[in-house]
């Protein structure tokens, strides 16, 4: 990466940094709301021409192909995981899945296969750097909706800047280093395992984003409460502590 | 006599956690066998999915606080309402929320929901947790239910899917049209829904 590219990615990353921070008590605002309602609705469309197609004939490969693709790109997904969990002051985790990491790597064939269940080494939920910033008590900052990659905030935003940059999956494919074995992966094999995770995921919640979108009086507002809702959950490990509002509910 | 005192307080701690257990009990069993009833009649193949429809939309009033997610799923906006939008928002909710449970009912295939534990979070109030499992597809989703007791009743007021409250989600849509269109606005996205559907 050039040093003006890298200076324009670092100001970026403060900018946004200094936004969430004064978010950090607020409730998430719809800072651009018109704007972000508009890429939503294309991005509706453009889901229901490519994305969805795709995701549906995906959906007809046999059940066993499908999983191990998943298992495949979860796997790689552990390069993100690791160190942040160790961001995190989580080291059980990040042991756990450093250990789940080399198995599926080499005895599960490059994580097609997941044998590290088998021995008790079972999945956890994913940790990223958006999550880290989460942890480390940054807000989520303003909600933003992108075109194509969909719902984020000013936080995730920021943090996806590092699951790309500081991801070693990425670094030694679409970047310069080279790993493995003095071999540099090559950008397709980035693009194929982002791809492949990206239509796995439509694939398995083809009936979710139906039946929701179905039962939404506001489609637009219904996606967003559940994004800004799971990645609560993902960041504070499930503990919503939101009991409160129903205790005093009357 | 203090000896007396002491038993008395035993005897009321005793009492209380009977009482505290009892509830998680009742609410778990009223969780379980709910839904066991709703999935009996969705499987019931000699029932036509007009009456099935009118059976569960029955066991959904029943078994939801309906009023009382309105009055959550409105947000600090009921506030504001005079008494006739609070009414008619009321009777305008109740439709919408039997139409919202009917219209999901296709979806259904052959999930079973297990409970498998709870929490007692308040005098009133238990977090039942169950979890959905489906044969075909292979899948365990973790479905929680926020049961409270109301006048002696048990009633549910909320599903949280994975973490994801279907409350909150509501509330969230609400508040957005409330924002943008105003009361009328909401009622008139409502009786929109329930045309459709």
């Amino acid at each position: 990466m050039s040093i003006t590219k890298f200076s324009k990615t670092v100001f970026i990353a403060l900018t946004f940094t200094v936004i969430a921070v004064h978010q950090v008590k607020a409730d998430t605002p719809d800072c651009f709301e018109s704007v972000n309602r508009a890429i939503f609705g294309f991005n509706m469309k453009l889901d229901k021409i490519v994305f969805k197609p795709i995701a549906k004939g995906y959906s007809y490969l046999p059940d066993s192909v499908e999983t191990s693709l998943g298992n495949a790109t979860s796997n790689v997904s552990h390069l993100v995981t690791i160190p942040n969990q160790l961001l995190q002051g989580k080291l059980g985790g990040a042991i756990h899945d450093t250990g789940r990491f080399l198995i599926n790597t080499t005895v599960g064939i490059l994580g097609l296969f997941d044998p590290a269940s088998k021995i008790g080494l079972e999945k956890q939920e994913p940790e990223d750097y958006g999550q880290t910033l989460g942890y480390w008590g940054v807000g989520h900052g303003c909600y933003v909706v992108l075109p194509v990659l969909g719902p984020t905030t000013l936080r995730d935003g920021l943090g996806n800047i590092g699951n790309t940059y500081l991801d070693p999956f990425y670094l030694s494919t679409v970047g310069d280093k080279e790993y493995l074995l003095d071999n540099n992966l090559g950008d397709r094999t980035y693009w194929t395992v982002e791809g492949v995770d990206k239509v796995n995921w439509r694939a398995e919640n083809l009936k979710t984003v139906d039946d929701l979108e179905k039962n939404s009086v506001d489609f637009y507002s219904s996606v967003k409460s559940i994004y800004l809702q799971r990645r609560d959950k993902l960041t504070k490990d499930g503990d919503l502590s939101d009991e409160d509002e129903w205790k005093d509910f009357n | 006599m203090s000896k007396i005192i002491s038993f008395l307080k035993f005897s009321l701690v005793i009492f209380i956690s009977t009482s505290a257990l009892a509830f998680e009990e009742d609410a778990k069993k009223f969780v379980q066998s709910t839904t066991d009833e709703a999935k009996k009649i969705i499987l019931d193949k000699s029932i036509k999915l007009e009456d099935k429809k009118k059976e569960i939309e029955k066991i959904a009033i029943n078994f939801v606080d309906v009023d009382g997610l309105g009055k959550f799923t409105l947000g600090s906006e009921r506030k504001n309402l005079n008494k006739d939008q609070l009414n008619q928002y009321t009777k305008t909710f109740r439709v919408f929320f039997a139409k919202n449970i009917s219209s999901r009912l296709q979806n259904y295939s052959d999930q079973d929901i297990k409970v498998i534990g709870s929490k007692q979070i308040s005098d009133n109030y238990v977090m039942v947790n169950s979890k959905m499992v489906s044969k075909k597809e292979g899948q365990e989703i973790a479905v929680d239910w926020r049961v409270f007791k109301i006048n002696d009743k048990l009633v549910v007021r909320d599903l949280v899917v994975e973490g994801l409250s279907l409350a909150k989600t509501q509330r969230q849509e609400f508040s957005s049209i409330l924002a943008s269109k105003g009361f009328d606005g909401l009622i008139k996205s409502l009786d929109e829904f329930i045309l459709k559907n």
